[in-house]
């Protein structure tokens, strides 16, 4: 099977795609596993820090998608600025339930996920640091920065999964590069 | 220190701690893979129940032909083929058979309608 690549091609596809999983296409929904469902482990693993729960919001969100197939409509969002939004939203709520769960303390503020994975590589003092900047941007700038520098996306895949302009998204990772060089300036003083 | 070098670091900083993350990122098993593939085709079937003998296309589409036909036999004998094409007879013929039989009749005289 086919797939298309990047940009609008892939958006197009993508709908596609949809269109023929709802009719009852399994090579689709084989294709949209192939494309969705490694991103959204990914997304789910770095926002919670966990394999298997990474797993379980995946497998998830993949079946939401499922369910909404029959009722796509194609052209008013991609598949994959959908499932990214699902995923979060399940990563939220994972969150929520651990802090139910646990000390309020431990467990970071659902509505802005930080990245759990990242304080956990953190190596030395300056992955350290960074890692702790990233976690304090806002949640629009740090989803533009890991998305550029985690998942190599280039800015129009990122304005797509973010469901906004690429010049936003310039916008976006100029002002998270700014703070983030700010903070590492001032880390780098205080050594 | 000046605002380029702090520009310099920070670039050298995040490659090296998004090549940290690629290199501890785990994949997800294939057991994901084919959950989420099961997953699937049991949505597809809850979607059509009655796709799942014949290659998944929906069943009005299918059968609807079929249905045509043997309500053009029935119509055709009845009123004759040249009264069933006009617009005003297919509608009352479409209300009929949707009051009867519950099935999309726009595709009944859709293109492939058989008469």
């Amino acid at each position: 099977m086919a797939v298309m690549e990047g940009g609008g091609a892939a958006q197009e596809d993508e709908g596609r795609l949809i269109a023929r999983f709802a009719d009852g296409d399994r090579d689709a929904a084989e294709a949209l596993t192939a494309r969705l469902l490694p991103g959204a482990f990914r997304q789910a693993w770095r926002l919670l820090g966990d394999e298997a729960e990474a797993e379980d919001v995946a497998q998830e969100a993949m079946l939401r998608l499922w369910r909404q197939a029959p009722t796509w409509r194609t052209g008013e969002a991609k598949a994959s600025t959908w499932l990214y939004r699902v995923t979060r939203n399940l990563c939220i709520d994972r969150i929520r339930r651990r802090r139910a769960t646990a000390d309020i303390e431990d467990v970071p503020e659902p509505a802005d996920p930080v990245p759990a994975v990242l304080d956990r590589l953190a190596a030395d003092e300056r992955h350290r640091a960074l890692a702790t900047a990233i976690g304090r941007l806002p949640a629009r700038q740090r989803d533009a920065l890991l998305l550029r520098h985690f998942e190599a996306l280039g800015n129009p895949e990122i304005a797509a999964r973010l469901d906004t302009s690429v010049e936003a998204v310039e916008s976006l990772l100029a002002r998270a590069r700014r703070t983030l060089a700010a903070r590492l300036r001032e880390e780098g003083d205080e050594t | 220190m000046s605002e380029d070098r702090g520009v310099e670091r920070l670039d050298a900083v995040l490659a090296s701690l998004a090549a940290a993350e690629r290199r501890s990122r785990p994949t997800p098993a294939a057991t994901l893979e084919a959950r989420v593939l099961a997953e699937a085709m049991a949505a597809q079937r809850r979607a059509a129940p009655s796709d799942a003998r014949s290659g998944g296309r929906p069943a009005a589409s299918r059968t609807a032909p079929a249905l045509a036909f043997a309500l053009s036999l029935v119509f055709g004998f009845a009123l004759g083929f040249a009264e069933i094409m006009p617009t005003e007879t297919g509608g009352q013929v479409q209300a009929q058979i949707e009051d009867e039989t519950d099935v999309a009749v726009d595709v009944v005289f859709g293109g492939d309608a058989p008469f």
